[in-house]
């Protein structure tokens, strides 16, 4: 399996059906961790600046309360010995989002990683920018 | 006016005649009668997004819709989450135009503003141009001007002549140089006026007035960060296609009443909403005896409905307040549709790849190679009448693909050659709101972006790039071409695809290139689609929910993406067919040049390494170039 995708087993119902008439106005959003990842003993749930709420242990997620379909909530769990993972967690119904943290020491493990390579290597832009038409035709 | 107290609201319409006498009457009968119903609802979105049911009835929900009707209506941002109060969406250059209700507020406001006078319309159409001096160089390129007019001066003075004008009548090689030093004075003139109309509009805020503490502080007469950032909003509040700078569109927008604008962009909506109620996608572009029925029937409308004038729309949005819009359709008396329309045309889409280079974009040194075309990719939708002809019924700028940069599996990013396929295809699944699952080979920065997370500026995986949305790499919608499999197989998906863009320089620039796929404004390919999804037989599945969960890893962060939809899915059955013409191949190289190519002036590891393989990899789409134009203009 490649490293870009988690193992998706594991991750339940990403953002969930979408909302039909009838439903509550709410939505109840299950944060937790996965188990078999050595997880840690509590992790924090932050919103900006905002601390949401803790996940206690495998068993013990936290549970967000959202407006239904109030947009997405960007997220970002942070534990002790691990690296922050940044995340997105959706209102469309209710759901469950079991995530995935990686021990600072298997950050080689992750898609991304790089070997230190010689400076600047690899960060110039596109040969062809997009734009800057100079004479365009106006589309109706 | 009252309404009729005997129709309900989802049953009558407005008829206005001579432009101000309005009546309503029962929808059945409006189209009995021949008229055209035109939805002037806030809740109104293209046929796309409108809402669909399954044969038996039951609704098939569209996730992205209640985020396009709170983007048209300045009530979400582009995540579907309340938009900060004050801030508005200008998004026609995205394809989403501001409802009935949001530009009847304009009207009220920008008629109760005094940001135009007479003279200085004249300084800014005296100007024509604002030249771009960047704020470095104005110092070196003041004095430029001043040497050269110090010039100008001594030998007119050597010459007894009276005025400049006079001089260079007399030595016209001295042309050149006076005319540099009078525009560029008339432009000092006029950048005054600029920035007055652009803070009287609210789009450059005075030091200390109305801005964020964070927020750079304009430099009087220098084309500074918030000067372009005022500009670029002016463009996009009036859909003007010009990179952002103060080039001839921007400054004639400028240059015009405030009122006149906001009737240039009325029309514009009306343009949308007719051409949606007429099912009409002949726009003139397609030359040849297919008329330009957009226009021709948004010209009638507006003139039946008293809007085809700035004053007739104020009265118009002063006998109708904004809870009229929760259910206003009107009635038009348009011309019969074309013989040709039908419920099942015989359509098709060519697309000419114009003139193609597959070169290297640079020679051994590194230096960039010019790669010059004379013809553009087109696309063109056709129609087989009953003679066997194949008639154009519009045709449009589109890209093809060509050099981009590339991550390789290594971590490092080359350059790769992503080419447009040519032959015959089909395209059996359009997608409204399309998702675009980012390939590992999409760069890493890409995938990024700083995002205000409540007051706090949070780095976050860049949704706005994977969709749905109109910022989304495959645009607001994306018809997938594929090669029909044979003998049982299933179909061949090489990851091409024409869709919308939020790109819209891209397809009139002489350097817009694609990842492969064919891109046109969202506008026009919400027009294409739509049109063809409501002549071809096809089948609504709706919402395509998915599970997609991929981590990166980007500085000492990980990133997740989670997707949970890829879009909402129409099936044509028969699917509609394409045909990609391979255009003129300039150059050395015949043949696209494959895998990886190291950047000039980049060090890496060790040697590039195989090109993986897969339709995601393939994928157009990949949007290695979203920033801002560097041209100077």
């Amino acid at each position: 399996m490649s490293r870009w995708t988690v193992p998706l087993a594991a991750l339940l119902a990403v953002g969930g059906a979408i909302a039909v008439a009838g439903d509550t106005d709410k939505v109840k959003i299950s944060i937790q961790t996965i188990p078999a990842m050595t997880p840690p003993a509590k992790a924090e749930v932050r919103m900006g600046k905002k601390t949401l709420g803790l996940i206690l242990g495998p068993r013990k997620p936290f549970i967000l309360e959202r407006p239904r379909d109030s947009g997405p909530l960007d997220l970002v769990i942070r534990a002790e010995g691990f690296l922050p993972l940044h995340t997105r967690a959706y209102t469309f119904s209710d759901s469950k989002l079991t995530v995935k943290l990686t021990r600072i020491a298997d950050k080689p493990t992750l898609f991304g990683y790089r070997q230190a390579g010689p400076p600047d290597a690899g960060t110039t832009s596109s040969a062809h920018p997009d734009a800057g038409a100079v004479d365009p035709l106006i589309p109706r | 006016m009252a309404p009729a107290p005997s129709i309900p609201d989802d049953r009558r319409v407005l008829v206005i005649e001579g432009g101000t006498a309005e009546h309503w009457i029962d929808v059945a009968t409006a189209e009995a009668e021949g008229y055209t119903v035109v939805d002037f609802t806030d809740d109104w979105t293209p046929f796309i997004f409108a809402e669909q049911h399954t044969p038996a009835g039951e609704l098939l929900p569209n996730r992205y819709r209640r985020v396009l009707m709170g983007l048209a209506n300045d009530r979400l941002d582009e995540d579907g989450a309340p938009l900060p109060a004050g801030q508005k969406n200008y998004l026609e250059l995205y394809g989403i135009f501001p409802s009935l209700s949001v530009l009847r507020a304009r009207f009220v406001e920008d008629g109760a503003r005094t940001c135009h006078d007479v003279a200085g319309a004249a300084v800014i159409a005296a100007a024509e141009t604002i030249s771009y001096v960047s704020p470095a160089g104005m110092r070196a390129d003041d004095a430029r001007i001043a040497r050269l007019r110090r010039e100008l001066e001594d030998a007119r003075h050597h010459a007894h002549a009276k005025t400049l004008a006079e001089f260079v009548e007399r030595d016209p090689r001295w042309a050149p140089k006076l005319k540099l030093v009078e525009k560029r004075a008339a432009e000092k003139v006029a950048m005054t006026e600029v920035e007055r109309r652009l803070g009287c509009e609210g789009f450059l805020h005075a030091p200390g007035r109305g801005r964020a503490k964070t927020e750079a502080v304009h430099q009087t007469g220098v084309y500074d960060d918030p000067m372009r950032l005022a500009v670029r909003q002016f463009q996009q509040k009036h859909m003007i296609y010009e990179s952002n700078y103060l080039r001839r569109g921007t400054m004639t927008a400028l240059g015009r009443p405030l009122l006149a604008n906001d009737h240039a962009s009325f029309l514009r909506a009306l343009r949308e909403r007719v051409v949606s109620a007429a099912d009409i996608v002949e726009d003139g572009s397609a030359g040849g005896n297919i008329k330009n029925l957009a226009d021709e029937y948004t010209t009638l409308a507006a003139e039946q409905l008293g809007l085809a004038t700035v004053e007739g729309t104020v009265a118009f949005f002063h006998r109708h307040p904004a809870t009229d819009f929760a259910h206003l359709r009107v009635a038009v008396k348009l011309p019969p549709r074309p013989s040709y329309h039908s419920a099942q045309m015989d359509l098709s889409i060519v697309i000419d790849r114009g003139d193609v280079w597959y070169d290297l974009p640079f020679d051994d040194t590194g230096a960039p190679r010019p790669q010059p075309r004379k013809k553009y990719p087109q696309l063109s939708l056709y129609m087989r009448d009953g003679h066997g002809q194949q008639i154009p019924l519009c045709r449009w700028r589109t890209t093809v693909g060509g050099w981009r940069a590339d991550q390789a599996p290594d971590g490092y990013e080359y350059y790769r050659y992503k080419g447009s396929d040519v032959g015959p295809r089909v395209i059996r699944q359009v997608v409204a709101g399309p998702v675009w699952v980012a390939p590992e080979s999409t760069p890493l920065r890409t995938l990024v972006k700083t995002k205000q997370v409540g007051t706090h500026p949070e780095r976050v995986v860049n949704y706005d790039e994977l969709g749905p949305g109109f910022m989304s790499a495959y645009g607001l919608i994306a018809g997938y071409f594929v090669t029909p499999g044979v003998n049982g197989r299933p179909d061949f998906d090489n990851g091409i695809r024409a869709h919308g863009s939020s790109e819209y320089l891209s397809m009139y620039s002489a350097n817009g290139f694609s990842h492969g796929c064919h891109r046109l404004p969202n506008h026009l390919a919400i027009r294409l689609y739509s049109f063809i999804l409501r002549h071809r037989q096809m089948r609504v599945v709706g919402d395509q929910a998915t599970d997609i969960a991929r981590q990166f890893l980007r500085d000492d962060d990980v990133f997740e993406i989670r997707i949970p939809s890829r879009g909402y899915a129409y099936v044509m059955d028969p699917p509609l067919p394409v045909n990609v013409l391979e255009g003129e191949i300039e150059g050395v190289a015949k043949e696209p040049i494959l895998g990886y190519v190291p950047k000039p002036g980049v060090h890496y590891p060790g040697p590039p390494p195989p090109l993986e393989d897969s339709p995601e990899v393939r994928a157009g789409g990949v949007p290695g170039a979203k920033t801002e134009p560097e041209e100077r203009p």
